[in-house]
């Protein structure tokens, strides 16, 4: 095994084992999962106890639909509101995996139409109201037609929210359904209930050439969110891995087997050895993360890496790949030279803000001018490139030799961010106690 | 007979000149002894030795040639301080520290194990290195150090930490390691190691050798001549004598400058003293590198 490789693999060993990396790893999808589980669980079990959202609905205006005679005993009746288009088209989406039916079950429950319960009056209602029949009903006023006004009575305990929210849509939908009863055509009834369906849309693309394609929305907007991902992903596993680094380096430092560590490998092969361990440390980190989070990616991630074409998964690759290398050697090289932990981490911060900050701030133009001044500036400039050249990637539109002439660019950075890297922490990992001065720096520069 | 050349090396930090036209040469199969106060530039001459430094000017020769990448590889260097990943099994370490030096982990493995077993500490390779005392630590490192079966050894403090059993290994050890041929390097402040260790000394202050040679030589030419006598004559008043303190029933006597050992006794004899103890006391190297630094600071 090469020195490079008895350094990585070390680096790698060393920081799986670390409590703190396990804690991120498995503990990180486990507190989303939680977090979004109880976001999710909380109006889901509210709507449980609700006992399917049933709300009241008295019509003092005259405007619903007269319904027969309650049942003996019985003081209500039951209207439903029509199922919501979109649930339908998201069902398709899921798939047909078990994690694709149990998140089917459950948008279903969250997105099940509300039940309204008829009640003769307000005193009626007020009644149900007071003994926890329901928890709240809308009363249409005598005024109704004119005024348009529906007064809402909820009880003290009612939650707030998507649950009231939704019950007030389903009041619109069941209204104007019964508003345009008898005066239009059936089928002319339907189109003015959903003016829009989306199922049915189609969207047209004109190309540069002129060329007109069908494109789905959904996949344009997938293009352009995954390079985006991609992007922050990048930026994660930097801050990840530039602490679990920093802090090795630190430690090695500070406990001097940095000293029999240099008389063995030479500062570059120690640098290359940490990054790639570090790296690899970080993918294997990412594939947990993505593998546990596998209730979301039958929601979001499956459908639409679906939509992902294999060119921009690939240029993304290379971009997350030479960026890690770059902005990694250059995090530990300027990281080494702080004289403690935290001043490390500090110095080795600016690059991350260096490398993210002008593309995230101007991710808007990258978009619209993706072979503007501007972005290819951005994209052929190595430090901002990685994430610039993602955002490009995305609109489709970028051509093959500029990818090439921004690759090119960025491996000429790489070699000269792992060169610069290696002299500072040549210099660097053998101060104690202090900070190397300009004049050092600029002349162990210089010997490297 | 492989031979270690250190000629002409000046470095220096800002204003501060850390080593100054250092010019000394180490052989194998000899234990050379690295002295001076804190401070000297002792540190910094065995950094540039293990290549951590560049020299601002000079060389350092093996046999003749540089020293390049390769011979670093064959040497083991002990730092000051303990070199350890203190979280990590001593066992991994030192696998790590043999597969740097280019062992497969194979052979780490059972070099590692081997030399645990020699330097008393069997079973020891399962336990984290912060479980160990400071003592076995110590022979840890001296382990890592040994485990590539190093051509040179460059050792900083070997001794410190260690009870007098261990340090008797490692004695011993070094002995071995210079009969086999090897080139020893040993920095250390623990003047009687290097009394009963070195065969050569080089001494450093403020960054300049001051003293260099055959530990002998150098109390030759440092130390005055001393005898320790037990006799029933009058010792103060003779010529020869320039002083005379009691130690006990002996006298600690320092002859004047020229006198000899064999004068003395001839004097005593011929004045018909009886003589019942009569030994030449060789001047401690402790007290010789007192003085020569007291001597360099008065200077300066």
């Amino acid at each position: 095994m090469t020195r490079v490789g008895v350094v990585a693999s070390r680096e790698f060993r060393s920081t799986v084992r670390r409590r703190s990396y396990l804690i991120v790893t498995f503990g990180m999808p486990f507190f989303v999962a939680l977090y979004f589980g109880l976001l999710a669980l909380v109006p889901a079990y509210i709507m449980t106890r609700e006992g399917g959202a049933e709300i009241g609905l008295v019509d003092d205006a005259g405007v619903l639909p007269v319904v027969p005679t309650p049942p003996a005993g019985g003081a209500a009746t039951e209207e439903k509101s029509a199922a919501p288009g979109p649930l339908g088209m998201l069902s398709d989406r899921l798939g047909h995996g078990p994690q694709a039916k149990l998140a089917g079950a459950f948008l279903e429950k969250m997105m099940a139409p509300s039940h309204f319960r008829r009640l003769p009056d307000r005193a009626a209602a007020l009644a149900a109201l007071r003994d926890g029949t329901i928890e709240r009903f809308f009363l249409l006023p005598p005024d109704y037609m004119q005024r348009g006004g529906v007064d809402s009575y909820e009880s003290e305990g009612a939650p707030a929210g998507l649950d009231g929210t939704r019950g007030q849509e389903d009041l619109e939908r069941l209204l104007s359904g019964a508003l345009l009863a008898g005066r239009l055509p059936e089928a002319l009834r339907a189109r003015a209930g959903e003016p829009i369906d989306a199922t049915q849309q189609v969207s047209f693309l004109r190309r540069a050439d002129g060329r007109l394609e069908t494109i789905d929305p959904d996949e344009r907007t997938a293009r352009q969110l995954i390079p985006v991902a991609f992007g922050i992903v990048l930026l994660m596993a930097l801050m990840t891995s530039a602490g679990y680094l920093l802090q090795g380096l630190t430690e090695e430092k500070e406990n001097r087997v940095i000293e029999v560590i240099l008389t063995s490998v030479r500062p570059r092969q120690l640098l290359l050895g940490k990054l790639l361990g570090l790296g690899a440390a970080g993918l294997l980190q990412l594939t947990v993360w993505c593998s546990v989070a596998g209730f979301a990616g039958a929601i979001l991630a499956a459908r639409t890496l679906a939509y992902l074409q294999p060119s921009i998964f690939a240029g993304c690759l290379v971009f997350f790949v030479l960026g890690f290398l770059m902005v990694g050697s250059l995090m530990i090289g300027t990281g080494a030279l702080g004289s403690n932990s935290r001043e490390s981490q500090q110095l080795a911060m600016v690059w991350s803000l260096a490398v993210s900050l002008p593309p995230l701030v101007t991710w808007l133009v990258l978009l619209r001018e993706p072979n503007g001044v501007l972005a290819r500036a951005l994209g052929w400039f190595p430090p901002t490139a990685p994430v610039t050249m993602m955002i490009r990637l995305g609109t489709g539109r970028v051509p093959l030799w500029d990818v090439g002439v921004a690759v090119l660019a960025l491996v000429a950075g790489v070699a000269l961010a792992i060169r610069l890297a290696a002299g500072l922490l040549g210099l660097g990992l053998l101060m104690y106690g202090r900070r190397p001065t300009l004049r050092e720096i600029v002349r162990q520069l210089r010997q490297g | 007979m492989p031979t270690l050349a250190f000629s002409h090396l000046r470095k220096s930090y800002g204003a501060t000149m850390a080593l100054q036209d250092v010019d000394f040469e180490v052989r194998s199969g000899e234990v050379f002894g690295l002295v001076g106060p804190n401070g000297a530039g002792k540190t910094t001459l065995l950094r540039i030795l293990m290549g951590l430094l560049e020299p601002d000017s000079g060389t350092i020769l093996l046999d003749g040639r540089p020293v390049g990448q390769a011979d670093r590889e064959r040497t083991g260097y002990l730092p000051e301080e303990r070199g350890l990943y203190r979280k990590e099994k001593v066992d991994d370490v030192l696998i790590y520290f043999g597969m740097l030096k280019g062992l497969e982990r194979r052979v780490a493995r059972r070099r590692a194990s081997e030399w645990l077993r020699r330097l008393g500490l069997p079973g020891v390779g399962r336990r984290r290195v912060d479980t160990l005392s400071k003592g076995m630590q110590q022979m840890v490192q001296i382990a890592a150090t040994l485990l590539h079966d190093p051509a040179i050894l460059v050792l900083d403090e070997p001794f410190a930490g260690l009870d007098p059993l261990n340090t008797v290994l490692v004695k011993d050890l070094l002995r071995e390691m210079s009969r086999d041929g090897r080139l020893v390097i040993l920095s250390t402040h623990q003047m009687p190691m290097v009394e009963e260790l070195c065969d050569r000394v080089a001494m450093i202050d403020r960054g300049l050798i001051v003293l260099y040679g055959e530990l002998e030589a150098i109390r030759r030419r440092q130390g005055e001549t001393e005898v320790l006598v037990l006799t029933d004559g009058d010792l103060v008043s003779l010529p020869l004598v320039a002083r005379a303190t009691r130690e006990g029933a002996l006298t600690r006597v320092v002859l004047a400058s020229g006198a000899r050992p064999r004068d003395l006794l001839a004097l005593l004899a011929a004045r018909g003293n009886a003589v019942d103890h009569f030994e030449v006391a060789r001047t401690p190297l402790e007290e010789i590198f007192v003085r020569t630094v007291r001597t360099g600071q008065a200077r300066s």
